[in-house]
């Protein structure tokens, strides 16, 4: 329970805004590889309230520079190229592409370094990147990604799917080294413990889920600040998926999936997305619109939420269904959402760091940021006494078979 | 009236006394909610501690006018009551009688114009929050320590410096280094709006609160932790 403007000050993003002067101090996804075509592109990006264009400047190098838009535009709106036209004397912001993203640091003085995650350290052939199109403010988006709990209910899968079918899904695969599958792991355990540690990057959040015979379930998961969350997929592979916001009431995710043992399939993984998504703007064909397809013989046999087996359209709809912006003025917290109410404290202090220019203390932000790796974000079930060094030596074996230097 | 158990008398062939207590640093989520003073007093219960020293950042507060203790909060906030801590140290020990509280701090409200001295008695976080603090769970020397002792007691009597006191104390502890802090409390006060002067006004006699900060002693996450309170 917060007031609106307190919750104005942690959600809105246009220039000039309280935490839209934080986000800008980091480099943000702006357009995947996969949308950029031919040798003289232009693609529209619209991207933390501003209206922008994705293009090579005079030396070949790409940048992102400001377009002439109408107040009336949809906020994914991609015109056609013959319709693009640039603001003279507009804003120009550098470009990187890495991992097939292309990121932009959109605010004041030098940009940082980047980290050194293990998205970004896997060579190409390990990686493979998507997006899609949320139409709700980017926290909630992100708080979704940092509630460890809520993969017990929304991704509640009622029977247990074959792991060999499991490639490029989320939750589908078996449990650490065991033959339980995830599933069976979130349905029967629904309230895990959950330990929320900062880090040089953000959070380390660790769910503990205690079974039978003195076994506990570890999963690691991290938020790295300011909007992104690195989460297991599987015993394969690890997802980095950023929150960006479009403007204040639209979002999208950007995930590098980063394979830790053979060469990511990409052409499979890039058509199982596709089927949930259209082109040009990645908006999801599940949707309000539609009732997300809601199926209620689905919902009683298979499924909790009843909307398929794709859990993106599961989050899609618990955080659109808050609302463009989450009415936090009747929020209540519990202490099980430690991870939100650790995350909300850190952007508390980031955003008056910069209001009071003592941007020493904001994370990320100075050369040393180069020098993180990792980070450690698995599954693992291990004896429950031993747990914390079970889940690391997990972790640990996992990047001392990989084929490209995964050491940590 | 409290019920803290009395400080042991101070040695008579010295000018200050000191004691390992059983005590620890933590970190805790602090219940929203609830008036602030039965969120600190239901933390305490949790940590079973007599006497605890928390820090809040950056916490949103509401203080709802006409809103009885022990009524729960209403479906939605309104947008007059809410409120913003900026930093605030309370200090809180079990009595006869619940819990008494104090502190000081720095925090500004919203839509109001309520710029008071004291933090209103009324007031419920707005949302759960994050904090750091020590607690002890008895003032009484700790004869049964396995590990080095991460808290302890010092108590002076004005005739020596504090900066010499502690020193002193941290070497008798074995302590390669320390921190401490003032342990009386003005419950009086309840918790008042930080100043500049605060930390001048130390009073140079009565009791500190000392933890240990030796590198050559402690694990890695308790001193991390030590160091963060």
């Amino acid at each position: 329970m917060i007031s609106q403007k307190l919750n104005d000050q942690i959600t809105r993003i246009g220039p000039a805004t309280p935490a839209g002067e934080v986000m800008r101090r980091y480099w943000q996804p702006a357009a995947l590889s996969d949308e950029v075509v031919g040798a003289d592109p232009m693609v529209p990006v619209n991207l933390m309230g501003e209206r922008l264009v994705l293009l090579r400047d005079p030396t070949g190098s790409f940048v992102l520079a400001e377009r002439v838009a109408t107040a009336d535009e949809a906020p994914a709106f991609h015109p056609d190229r013959d319709a693009i036209r640039l603001v003279e004397g507009g804003a120009v912001y550098p470009v990187i592409e890495k991992k097939g993203v292309f990121f932009t640091y959109m605010g004041p003085g030098e940009a940082p370094e980047f980290p050194n995650f293990d998205c970004f350290r896997a060579p190409d052939s390990h990686v493979f990147a998507f997006k899609g199109l949320w139409e709700c403010n980017w926290l909630q988006a992100l708080e979704v990604g940092i509630d460890p709990a809520h993969a017990s209910f929304l991704h509640r899968f009622l029977q247990d799917e074959d792991p060999a079918d499991s490639y490029g899904k989320q939750f589908r695969d078996k449990a650490g080294h065991t033959d339980m599958p995830m599933t069976q792991v979130l349905r029967e355990y629904p309230r895990p413990d959950i330990e929320v540690e900062e880090t040089d990057f953000g959070l380390k959040i660790t769910a503990l889920r205690h079974m039978a015979n003195d076994l506990t379930h570890v999963r690691v998961t991290n938020q790295i600040f300011p909007g992104a969350i690195c989460i297991p997929m599987s015993r394969e592979m690890t997802i980095t998926q950023w929150h960006v916001p479009v403007d204040d009431q639209t979002c999208y995710w950007y995930t590098i999936f980063t394979s830790f043992a053979k060469p990511v399939d990409k052409e499979l993984m890039r058509n199982q997305r596709l089927k949930e998504h259209r082109l040009p703007d990645y908006a999801p064909l599940k949707n309000r619109e539609n009732n997300y397809h809601y199926n209620p013989e689905e919902q009683e046999k298979l499924t909790y939420t009843g909307m398929g087996l794709d859990i993106n359209v599961h989050d899609q709809w618990a955080v659109e269904g808050l609302g463009p912006i989450q009415d936090r003025t009747r929020e209540h917290l519990g202490r099980g959402d430690a991870a939100i109410v650790r995350y909300r404290l850190m952007l508390r202090k980031a955003i008056k760091a910069v209001e009071t220019s003592r941007e020493d203390g904001l994370l990320m932000r100075d050369k040393s940021a180069a020098a993180i790796i990792g980070p450690l974000s698995n599954d693992a079930i291990t004896s429950t006494g031993n747990w914390l060094e079970a889940s690391r030596q997990a972790d640990m074996q996992r990047r001392a078979e990989c084929p490209w230097d995964a050491s940590v | 009236m409290q019920s803290r158990e009395p400080l042991p008398e101070k040695a008579e062939s010295t000018d200050l006394a000191v004691w390992p207590v059983d005590g620890h640093t933590f970190e805790d989520i602090l219940d929203g909610y609830f008036p602030l003073n039965e969120s600190v007093r239901q933390m305490m219960a949790r940590h079973q501690f007599i006497f605890m020293r928390i820090s809040i950042l950056h916490a949103p507060v509401m203080n709802i006018h006409g809103l009885a203790p022990t009524e729960p909060v209403p479906l939605y906030l309104r947008k007059i009551y809410a409120g913003m801590i900026d930093s605030m140290v309370i200090t809180a020990e079990r009595s006869v009688d619940g819990m008494q509280m104090s502190g000081s701090g720095a925090w500004m409200w919203v839509d109001g114009t309520e710029e008071t001295q004291h933090f209103p008695a009324s007031t419920r976080l707005g949302e759960p929050a994050f904090v750091r603090g020590i607690g002890i769970r008895s003032m009484k020397a700790d004869d049964n320590l396995t590990s080095p002792a991460n808290v302890a007691i010092l108590r002076l009597d004005g005739g020596i410096a504090e900066e010499s006191a502690v020193a002193n104390a941290l070497s008798r502890l074995g302590w390669s280094s320390g921190r401490a802090w003032p342990l009386e409390t003005d419950h009086a006060g309840g918790i008042k709006r930080s100043t500049a002067t605060d930390a001048a006004h130390r009073d140079a006699s009565g009791s500190r609160l000392l933890i240990n900060t030796s590198e050559d002693q402690l694990d890695a996450k308790t001193l991390e932790l030590s160091r963060l309170v």
